[in-house]
């Protein structure tokens, strides 16, 4: 340093002080802006401390939902008809895979793929956040576990991960008495309450899972986790753990037993069986043929098989039993009597000759028997009320029909009987069926009530429609002679549930006048001789005591029906010949109750395109009657 | 590492060997002790990968001892090497924009076998200041206009190649120090007067012509954080949020939820003054910040107690680049100016950054004489 400060110029040591003065402008400057600095973070770190702290605690403090467990569903006897299960899915986590391709096509090797679900996985990833696993395979089978256990070391992305999927004890024999869960839609996100469905994947689709949704749900359950930026939990907080109500278990009237005798009676035929305990109204069981099996539905990923159910020509995601619509046929006379009864128009003593033909005052139309053939018309002679049941009189109810005014009887069968109306408590679905009155048919066609609209009305045929549960529903009231008893599938709940508004009234709320009493009671006898009444010859017999009165260990009672099919083309498909030929038949109907006395169940049969009903539906309707006396037997020798 | 300043100062014999080292001792304090509040802090963020800490302690002690290494130097080899330096510079510089790395929508890496993968960009905050003290060390004051545009020439081809690269935070950073330099070899004032109005219009020209819709989208994110929260401007509101929510005395080492829990992009690097704000409060950020104005305090003094005009300039352009980025990295991270990408000298991660700096701070300590 020494030898050049001697050495300095003028213009070097005014450089020097220049140089020196401006280094101190610039420390100064540097100073003020390091106040500045300093400034900004005091106001940051300490007057806006707490509005940060807020927002850094939003940031890592995440509620998460856990779901209920849905409640269960057992049948009258306690038999569990749906629970849940855990099953084991492949999944995908987006953000572990480096090459997706070569990942499928490891996981090809190993287990059975649907061509298409690479594409399917591609879609879905998107808007999704990358650690969030995608289901590519659900339900695992063991072997298929194995293998890619085996195999983990090289399928790096690939985890098994648990679902919780409902599990139905019978499958495809019990859903269309129970109904169904199905997967939550993106439609369905604006009727539920969100927040108690997060984490859920299922909601009540049909039947009594619909219907009782919101108490099979329960609430949800949720814990604070700390997550870190790509919302991944990182640490859960035990304190802040709001457990989940489970869902409430439901217990049906439902018999297993019953239930079970039904679907193997109907078999393959298509058709729909309904059963009732008159005491409760209870329904003992309900099939629709064809059916599903609901568990393939929730756990497959194999969309192509649930295509095929969705599109099979006889609908089995129908359910006849509650939404199928037939014409009541001859199972409407022991009402359509009860209703000339009850309105004076005629008496048990009344006598009609029956030749086999009907025909209108001053009408060319002609009304004909059932039993006409190429040769006769057929007709059963002198009939009064109670033979006109046993032999199924077509003329001697054209003739009541005739006499009868449509909006009185329309109340009378919608009043009494549930028709026309969605008259069981707890099935969401249910149709309403078609009850014609004059305005309906002013508003639905824009004419006037015909008389031979009455005509045929008499033998249940024309306008009228109803739902196999509501021909259970009319055979109830005629089991209970006349008392009201409402239909329902809910026996009881170990929960208060929501759905139920009020209790149900007991049977027969409302007392028959004496005279009436002895109506009910006769027409159940009459119906009684349509099955029991036997062994007297050519045309004397009840109409279904051939096929199922012969050997019958108890007593009951039953009216036969025959629908005719109007019109037999279906919405937009070829029929070839034989095909046409077996849609054009006739509907075969049966109803029944027994034991005569204090029945305990009430039944209502259609076999589509079956025939005639006494033969081809009446021993259906006994073969379900049967199992539930028996199994009621059996329980009475056990106490 | 904590404990060296303080054996330093309670132990003569450490003093006299730095002394006899021909390093300042007040300014290797300073230093030490940034880096060791950086160290503190970062063990704790980057707890989840020990390989990444451990090289950035291995490439501070590699700084270290090329600040001691460029210490014993002498001046005449600094003026000797200056433009070999300064060509050098350029063509990497020029090499970037052709074999370089692109990252992040911008070429800044070079990656060649057998060299580390570095950014020739962080070696002009030395190599600049050398270059124009070169330049500018016999010519008279106040200063020629031929002199000032030659320094601008000097200046306007590396700093081309860098804001080509596109590193807009890079180019103002160096531009503004370079000026600096400029200004203290006697720059008058009227033409500084003239130089702010046409800088003035330059700016309105830039923002409407040459900037790339990354650079601008950069800037109005900035303006409007919220605009974009997921976006370019989620970087501003988890620093700000990790910088209030740290308050006074933060919220302890290793437990800021902002860093720890990756909701701060970039917490170890450009970022890291938001984690110190989180983790030590205001305590942690102002003890910081004085600390570097020491260091920079310190730098200046020692640079206008320089025997030669070279290294008066050479060293005070070196120190407005230090203290220049670090207070664009605290305005950048406290959302005062937008990103642009300026890391925190001495405490970020980043392994040219730290070579860079404490060997530049070599540079000043051999040009202070002896």
């Amino acid at each position: 340093m020494s030898e050049s400060i001697g050495g300095r110029s003028n213009g070097e040591r005014s450089e020097l002080r220049s140089f020196g003065d401006r280094v101190l402008i610039l420390v100064v400057l540097g100073f003020l802006m390091l106040l500045v600095v300093l400034g900004r973070l005091v106001y940051l770190q300490i007057f806006n401390h707490e509005a940060y702290q807020t927002q850094s605690l939003n940031n890592r403090i995440q509620i998460q939902s856990i779901a209920p467990p849905r409640g269960l569903i057992f049948d009258t006897n306690g038999e569990i008809l749906a629970d849940n299960r855990q099953i084991l899915s492949l999944a995908l986590v987006p953000e572990r895979i480096d090459d997706v391709d070569v990942l499928f096509e490891k996981l090809s090797g190993l287990i059975e793929l649907a061509p298409g679900e690479l594409q399917a996985y591609k879609e879905r990833i998107r808007d999704r956040p990358k650690h969030d696993p995608i289901i590519l395979k659900r339900d695992l089978t063991d072997s298929e576990q194995a293998q890619l256990a085996v195999n983990r070391h090289e399928l790096d992305g690939a985890v098994v991960t648990y679902e919780t999927i409902r599990r139905y004890t019978y499958g495809e024999k019990f859903v269309h008495a129970i109904g169904t869960v199905r997967r939550i839609a993106k439609e369905d996100l604006d009727a539920i309450d969100r927040v108690n469905y997060r984490g859920t994947q299922f909601i009540g689709g049909t039947g009594v899972e619909r219907f009782y949704e919101s108490s099979l749900h329960g609430s949800v359950g949720s814990r604070s986790v700390e997550v870190d930026a790509s919302g991944r939990p990182t640490r859960e907080q035990p304190e802040d753990l709001t457990p989940p109500k489970r869902g409430a278990s439901l217990t049906l009237f439902i018999d297993s037993k019953v239930q079970l005798a039904a679907d193997a009676a109907l078999g393959d035929r298509r058709g729909a069986i309904v059963a009732i305990d008159p005491q409760t109204g209870g329904i003992l069981a309900m099939v629709s043929k064809p059916t599903y099996d609901p568990n393939q539905m929730l756990s497959g990923t194999n969309s192509e098989e649930v295509q095929q159910i969705y599109a099979h020509r006889d609908k089995p995601i129908f359910n006849r039993a509650v939404q199928g619509t037939y014409a009541p046929g001859s199972t409407l006379k022991p009402v359509v009597g009860l209703m000339a009864l009850s309105e004076k128009m005629t008496d048990w003593e009344e006598v009609i000759v029956d030749e086999g033909n009907f025909t209108l005052p001053g009408s060319e139309q002609v009304y004909r028997s059932w039993n006409r053939t190429s040769t006769s018309a057929g007709g059963h002679g002198r009939v009064d009320m109670h033979r006109a049941i046993y032999r199924s009189s077509n003329v001697y109810f054209y003739n009541l029909g005739s006499r009868m005014d449509i909006d009185a009887f329309a109340g009378f069968l919608s009043h009494r009987f549930g028709l026309g109306r969605r008259a069981v408590y707890d099935i969401h679905e249910a149709g309403t069926g078609v009850l014609p009155t004059r305005e309906w048919k002013k508003t639905t066609y824009n004419e006037p009530w015909y008389p031979g609209d009455s005509v045929i009305l008499g033998i249940g045929q024309g306008y009228i429609n109803v739902t196999p549960l509501q021909l259970a529903t009319m055979a109830t009231v005629l089991a209970n002679r006349g008392a009201w008893v409402q239909p329902r599938m809910l026996k009881r709940s170990d929960q208060h549930l929501v759905e139920i508004v009020d209790e149900p009234e007991p049977r027969g709320a409302v007392l028959e006048p004496v005279s009436m009493a002895q109506h009910w009671e006769r027409m159940a006898l009459a119906m009684s001789a349509v099955v029991h009444r036997g062994n007297k010859g050519l045309d004397q017999n009840g109409t279904a005591w051939a096929y199922i009165g012969i050997n019958i260990p108890y007593t009951m009672a039953g009216k036969s029906g025959t629908a005719q099919v109007i019109e037999a083309s279906r919405e937009g498909e070829e029929l070839d010949d034989e095909d046409r030929d077996e849609y054009e038949r006739n509907h075969a109907l049966f109803i029944a109750f027994a034991p005569f006395k204090d029945p305990e169940i009430a039944i209502a049969v259609v076999v589509e395109n079956g025939g005639g009903g006494s033969r081809e539906a009446a021993p259906l309707a006994r073969a379900v009657i049967d199992a539930k006396l028996q199994s009621a037997s059996v329980v009475a020798q056990n106490d | 590492m904590t404990e060296l300043p303080q054996a330093g100062v309670r132990n003569p014999r450490l003093l006299s060997w730095l002394y006899n080292a021909h390093v300042d001792p007040w300014l290797v304090l300073g230093i030490v002790l940034v880096l060791a509040l950086g160290l503190t802090v970062m063990s704790g963020t980057l707890g989840h990968a020990p390989n990444m800490l451990f090289r950035h302690v291995f490439l501070i002690f590699l700084g270290v001892a090329a600040l001691f290494v460029m210490a014993q130097i002498p001046e005449h080899t600094y003026v000797g090497l200056t433009p070999f330096v300064y060509l050098g510079s350029v063509g990497l510089l020029i090499c970037v924009l052709y074999f370089g790395d692109e990252a992040k929508g911008a070429t800044r890496w070079i990656d060649w076998p057998l060299l580390p993968r570095f950014q020739p960009s962080e070696i002009l905050k030395v190599a600049l200041p050398l270059s124009l003290a070169w330049y500018l060390h016999d010519k008279p004051t106040p200063l020629r206009l031929t002199d000032l545009l030659v320094c601008l020439i000097i200046i306007g081809i590396p700093v081309g190649c860098v804001f080509a690269q596109p590193d807009f935070g890079t180019t103002v950073l160096v531009t503004t120090a370079c000026l600096c330099v400029v200004f203290l070899a006697g720059l008058q004032w009227r033409w500084i007067i003239a130089a702010t109005v046409l800088g003035a219009i330059g700016f309105v020209v830039a923002w409407r012509v040459l900037l790339t819709e990354y650079q601008i989208q950069r800037v109005t994110t900035f303006l409007d954080p919220d605009r974009n929260p997921l976006g370019a401007g989620w970087n501003i509101i988890q620093s700000k949020i990790a910088l209030g929510s740290g308050g006074a005395l933060g919220k302890g080492l290793g437990e800021g939820t902002q860093s720890q829990l990756s909701f701060l992009p970039e917490g170890h690097t450009d970022f890291m003054l938001a984690v110190v704000g989180e983790e030590l409060g205001f305590v942690g950020t102002a003890t910081l910040l004085t600390l570097f104005f020491f260091i920079f305090a310190r730098g200046m003094t020692m640079s206008r107690n320089c025997p030669t005009r070279f290294g008066r300039l050479a060293s005070a352009g070196f120190l407005m680049m230090f203290f220049g980025y670090m207070l664009t990295n605290v305005m950048m991270v406290s959302g005062l100016l937008p990103v642009v990408g300026a890391p925190l000298p001495l405490v970020s991660y980043g392994g040219t950054s730290i070579i860079t700096i404490l060997a530049g701070f070599g540079v000043v300590t051999a040009l202070r004489g002896r």
